[in-house]
């Protein structure tokens, strides 16, 4: 058992906190009132080879390992508590690389350079308006005529929808969709890569609306219809009709990711408390940190912490054995429960140290000035849902514990 | 062109903790890394290298886990030879030694044709290592330089001096030091990272390269305490500011301060 960083990745995360302390934390703020990160910032990301972490060097990208991409994703988050900046960092690591283990080898060499470039954004696109946690009841359909796939349908909560069209060269989605019936079930769903801008062009049926949030204001969230879109067949994803295995992997690979970004802002909530607690003092001179009462739960929300970080960090590494040294009696399913441990604890122990670090700092910590409710309302889009629902990682701990046939009744 | 970078491990000064009671820095706190100044001075030798080619070495005495972290970190930055002389006594080694030791270095591996250092070291800033390389190597030396250029023959530098701006040309053989102002230092990418992993650091013995270490203690290092006068000038009503304005120039005159 060894428990320690590698030397090459100490010195990764020095690399993305130097890079995070000189362009990052000066624009966070701006970031997340502006609702927009700006192009040149995504651009300097992408000449630090920051979006293409775990690709592989025939792609563009840096070839490094899961645990790399967690510990960049985890050092942005650490300097944009908002958590847009980290999560387009994360979505265009993550997407891609299941793009990478699934794609056609002409999907591949097409997107994943201009991912890695930042020209491009790749994400995922699964909700939609009935409801993100029943991927197997999906209504979004595709269907092949003259050897085109023609989609029609609906999502929701689509991350980057804005940026998609905005980015010069677009981008789109790791897309699921039904082929062959509608009827609800795992076994009819088929992966795109859907590309509604690509080359600078907009493409014909593709109708997006961009949703007003209120956090994470950097990264857009919109939705959009699609009508008779057209998609070649070499964008299909992996095999016909085993589209809900697909993505149930990307999701596995993308929850890591959002653990870590919820370790990472979280931690910075817990240093900007302390530094607080040290210098403020009341009843006679005496420090906030001097009262047992803060001590404690101080103790309380660092043992979480820890602990998401640990399920974080256990389940990147388990992540680097399946898929990266594809070591010997290691399968894609074993990652379910060590993800959802990390996804459903990361994102709730981060929305709490919020709250108590914003009662420590009192009313300061309720003005805008103080920014620490920036971190609160942006890690909180993961405790709603954002790559999957809170009682989803419940479902998936319980299913996998109890096994398949005991949950059902 | 070949270029020399001796670099030195110092306290990161951005994180000094001072013990609240003694006045002294916690050591065993505070992180060690590359001294800022250096760091700045391998980015100046690097963009030499970009342009007109050459080779950059980096060279430093001493033998923690820290000392080779630094090195590996200057490999990330894409420096081609990397050198650490074994040096494990905690002792201080007094500068005009270092002199002596990069001097035989330089005898031993080179000859160089530029050293460019760090005006100062994070920790020490003495300063005093460029005048005396200067003069055992019998190389001129641009101090202190906030800007840096070089045109294939000649270096350009200026150094912002109390007294104005000053701008130095000189051709190599050169010592060069240069300032933080320098330059913003290059931030490795993974890439660089996975690449630098796979490079030698070369270990050389101390004892080679000078007899014997003498001795400079630095028997305490403590936080400057600024003593304040308390001087509290007092004021019932508003009418009375004027009244007060010119008692406190009263008593900065009093101090010689205006
Ligand atoms: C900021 C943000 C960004 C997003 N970006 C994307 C994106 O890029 N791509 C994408 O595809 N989706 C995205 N989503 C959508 C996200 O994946 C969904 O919100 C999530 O899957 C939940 O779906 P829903 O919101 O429709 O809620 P529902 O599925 O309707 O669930 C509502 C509530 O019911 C609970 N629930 C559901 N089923 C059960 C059950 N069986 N037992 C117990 N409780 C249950 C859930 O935990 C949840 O609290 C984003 C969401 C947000 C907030």
């Amino acid at each position: 058992m060894n428990f320690e960083f590698s030397e090459e990745e100490e010195m990764f995360r020095d690399s993305v906190r130097e890079f995070s302390e000189r362009y990052i934390q000066p624009k966070w703020v701006e970031v997340d009132e502006s609702n927009k990160i700006p192009y040149d910032l995504i651009k300097k990301m992408a000449d630090q080879g920051l979006f293409g972490i775990p690709i592989s060097e025939e792609y563009g990208g840096m070839g490094g390992t899961y645990v790399m991409t967690a510990i960049a994703v985890e050092e942005v988050a650490y300097y944009d508590p908002a958590v847009a900046i980290a999560v387009y960092l994360l979505l265009n690591n993550g997407w891609p690389y299941a793009l990478e283990l699934f794609g056609s080898e002409e999907a591949k060499s097409e997107i994943l350079p201009k991912v890695v470039s930042g020209e491009a954004f790749f994400g995922i696109a699964s909700t939609e308006p009935q409801g993100g946690s029943d991927v197997a009841g999906i209504k979004t359909f595709a269907e092949k005529k003259d050897g085109v796939w023609i989609l029609n349908g609906e999502k929701s909560y689509i991350s980057g929808v804005r940026e998609v069209t905005e980015l010069p060269m677009g981008g789109g989605w790791f897309l699921v969709a039904k082929t062959g019936s509608l009827e609800w079930g795992h076994r009819n769903i088929t992966a795109f890569a859907v590309l509604p801008k690509w080359n600078g062009k907009l493409k014909d049926g593709f109708k997006p609306t961009i949703y007003e949030e209120i956090g994470r204001g950097g990264l857009s969230t919109g939705g959009f219809i699609l009508e008779n879109f057209e998609v070649e067949d070499k964008y299909v994803i992996g095999e016909l009709n085993k589209g809900f295995y697909h993505v149930m992997e990307g999701f596995n690979l993308a929850r890591i990711l959002v653990a870590a970004a919820c370790v990472g802002s979280a931690r910075w909530a817990l240093d900007a408390a302390m530094e607080w607690l040290r210098n403020r003092k009341l009843f006679q001179d005496r420090r906030l940190s001097s009262f047992q009462g803060i001590q404690f739960k101080l103790a309380e929300l660092y043992a979480d912490l820890e602990a998401a970080r640990l399920f974080t960090y256990k389940a990147a590494w388990l992540a680097d054995k399946i898929y990266k040294e594809k070591a010997e009696g290691y399968n894609p399913k074993d990652l379910n429960i060590p993800v959802a441990l990390a996804k459903m604890k990361a994102p709730e122990t981060a929305t709490r140290i919020y709250e108590e670090v914003l009662k420590w700092h009192g009313a300061y910590g309720y003005t805008k000035e103080s920014n620490v409710y920036r971190g609160w309302i942006g890690t909180f889009s993961y405790t709603i849902g954002a790559e999957g629902a809170q009682n989803i990682m419940r479902i998936i701990i319980a299913r996998d514990l109890l096994g398949r046939e005991y949950v059902r009744g | 062109m070949k270029i020399l970078v001796p670099i030195k491990l110092s306290l990161d000064t951005s994180q000094i903790k001072f013990d609240e009671s003694t006045g002294e820095p916690i050591y065993e706190a505070i992180p060690k890394k590359i001294s800022d100044a250096d760091k700045c001075a391998i980015e100046e030798a690097l963009k030499i290298k970009d342009k007109y080619q050459g080779a950059v070495t980096v060279v430093t005495i001493g033998s923690t886990k820290d000392h080779y972290r630094m090195l590996r970190d200057a490999y990330a930055m894409g420096v081609d030879e990397a050198y650490l002389i074994k040096y494990d006594s905690p002792e201080y080694i007094p500068a005009n030694q270092v002199a002596n030791i990069i001097k035989s270095f330089f005898e031993k591996h080179g000859p160089y044709d530029v050293i460019l250092m760090g005006q100062w070291s994070n920790d020490t800033h003495s300063s005093s290592l460029q005048g005396m390389l200067s003069s055992l190597l019998n190389y001129p030396l641009m101090p202190n330089v906030d800007k840096l250029d070089f045109d294939g023959t000649f270096f350009i530098g200026s150094s912002n001096m109390e007294d104005g701006t000053y701008t130095f040309k000189a051709k190599p053989p050169l010592i060069i030091s240069v300032s933080t102002e320098a330059n913003l230092p290059r931030i490795p990418t993974l890439k660089d990272i996975l690449r630098a992993k796979k490079m030698p650091i070369n270990e050389l013995n101390i004892s080679d390269y000078i007899e014997s270490i003498g001795k400079l203690d630095i028997v305490k290092v403590s936080r400057y305490v600024v003593e304040r006068l308390r001087n509290i000038i007092k004021i019932e009503s508003e009418d009375d500011v004027a009244k007060a304005i010119d008692m406190i120039v009263n008593v900065l005159k009093g101090e010689g301060l205006i």
